[in-house]
């Protein structure tokens, strides 16, 4: 998810096109939304408690 | 070096004075919401906590908050990159010294920091309910309230490097959030995630295979009381919010408050329509989701849209909301009793979504293409650095001083055990269904 931000900020530092810039972004948020999920298959499914 | 902000009229001040004090309003609602969608045996509980979260919050604002958040034109920490500033953590001086604290707009801006970030505090509580023992609600507030709210908040309306999109980079007028739908409500509902992460589940809410049972709200009356009293404290917090932090003409003050209360009553109808459809009768706790859905998006757009737009917003929100608190519960395994996630960290991401999508920001040569890549940046911002931030200084705050009480403290109830009685002493208690056969 990290990954996903900082190539967001590149992006804006590093490009000037709107097209482009647009493009990387988008990019980015792809790359933190993978991370996302990968953060949530990594909780357990919740299963019932033992007293 | 003194602070500096366009000074505000006698008429101005006044307005803006009142509407800060309908923000506590908010935060009445919000702790009879989380109140409400809880268990009876923890009601004093959250009521309690709600109070010291909001106390802690206030002191550590106080003391160290405010001094990183600090205000556009304030002194702050800069690094440059290719000749550019990036303005990433404000430097005004601790315990707010230098801060007037008159009616001029900073001092007006610490008033309404002081309650927004009591309001942020209180939004985990809702994820956290039956299960987050008070002094680790407490500690976990330190930590939001001295460093990611003010953090995010000065990147937003402190003249951060998010704000500065538009006058260093080119891109539309910088990121935009008006009263707080990403500053206070996703860094509140993202905080609630990873809090709903690091606890778990309540006991019993998942059976042996998985599936989640329902433990409904002990108090529907508090629910929706806390939802009229929220929108009273939201038309504050988005009015106070938009003159003092986005610089918006306090003229528009009424357009404010007219779209936020239709965006609340557009989501909160949606999301009674979508339950009625679905299961036959409308379900009052997914409402007030959809309702508080509603009013979160509206804090971002309130002062950049038309009311028709305003009620698309709220319809988007209440669909939305309705919908992803189920897919928390049954896809996720994230219980989350008082839907602290989806109205408020979803809401708020489709109220900043909204801004690039349908705001009117009306300074010529700025397109709406440009608007909208800064609001993502923005959201990307929450979703890759905030998001991380918040839940791996949780997740190091749980190593160190566990948050989850202990299974006796939930066997008997939050009240009980952290408090030593109940909130409703001449009312029986009953054994609790939803644990039998677990």
């Amino acid at each position: 998810m990290l990954a996903g931000w900082i190539l967001v900020l590149a992006a804006v530092e590093m490009l000037s096109a709107l097209g482009a810039r647009s493009a990387f972004v988008a990019a980015g948020i792809a790359v933190e939304v993978t991370g996302l999920v990968l953060v949530i298959r990594s909780h357990p499914a919740p299963r019932g408690f033992e007293d | 070096m003194p602070l500096s902000a366009p000074s505000l009229t006698d008429v101005v001040t006044v307005l803006c004075i009142a509407l800060i004090l309908a923000v506590p309003f908010a935060i009445a609602g919000l702790c009879l919401i989380n109140t409400g969608l809880g268990r009876s045996r923890s009601a004093a509980q959250m009521m309690m906590c709600s109070l010291g979260v909001v106390a802690v919050a206030a002191l550590v604002y106080f003391a160290i908050g405010f001094a990183w958040q600090g205000v556009p034109g304030g002194p702050a920490y800069y690094f440059a990159v290719g000749g550019k500033p990036w303005n990433w953590i404000g430097a005004e001086r601790l315990f707010l010294r230098g801060v007037p604290l008159d009616i001029s707009s900073p001092s007006l801006s610490v008033w309404l920091g002081i309650f927004s970030v009591g309001l942020a505090a209180i939004i985990p509580l809702g994820s956290g309910a039956d299960r987050w023992r008070m002094s680790a609600a407490a500690l976990s507030t330190i930590l939001l309230a001295g460093f990611t709210y003010p953090l995010f908040a000065h990147w937003v309306w402190g003249g951060g490097w998010l704000e500065q999109l538009g006058a260093n980079y080119g891109i539309g007028q910088g990121f935009i959030d008006a009263g707080g739908s990403s500053t206070i409500h996703c860094v509140g509902g993202l905080t609630a995630l990873s809090i709903a992460w690091i606890l778990g589940p309540r006991r019993g809410k998942y059976a042996r295979d998985g599936m989640p049972t329902a433990i409904p709200g002990h108090n529907a009356v508090y629910v929706t009381f806390g939802c009229f009293l929220s929108l009273i404290g939201w038309i504050g917090l988005n009015g106070a919010g938009s003159i003092l932090m986005a610089g918006v003409d306090p003229g528009n003050v009424v357009l404010i408050a007219v779209n936020t209360i239709l965006c609340a009553v557009s989501a909160g109808l949606t999301a009674a329509i979508v339950t009625r459809v679905r299961f036959r009768k409308p379900d009052a706790s997914l409402s007030v989701n959809g309702w508080v859905g509603g009013l979160v998006a509206s804090s971002a757009t309130c002062a950049f849209i038309r009311p028709p737009e305003a009620v698309i917003v709220g319809l988007v929100a209440g669909g939305l909301v309705t919908f992803s608190v189920e897919w928390f519960e049954l896809r996720l395994g994230v219980d989350d009793p008082g839907g602290a996630i989806s109205a408020h960290a979803l809401g708020g991401l489709w109220g900043v979504l909204a801004v690039g999508l349908l705001g009117r920001m009306g300074v010529a040569g700025t397109g709406s293409h440009a608007q909208l890549l800064a609001q993502f940046v923005g959201i990307a911002t929450l979703l890759g650095f905030v998001l991380p931030l918040t839940y791996g200084l949780n997740w190091a705050l749980d190593r160190v001083y566990r948050q989850r009480v202990e299974p006796e403290g939930e066997r008997q109830g939050m009240d009980l055990h952290e408090l030593g009685g109940g909130a409703y002493p001449e009312f029986m208690t009953h054994d609790e269904p939803f644990e039998r056969g677990l």
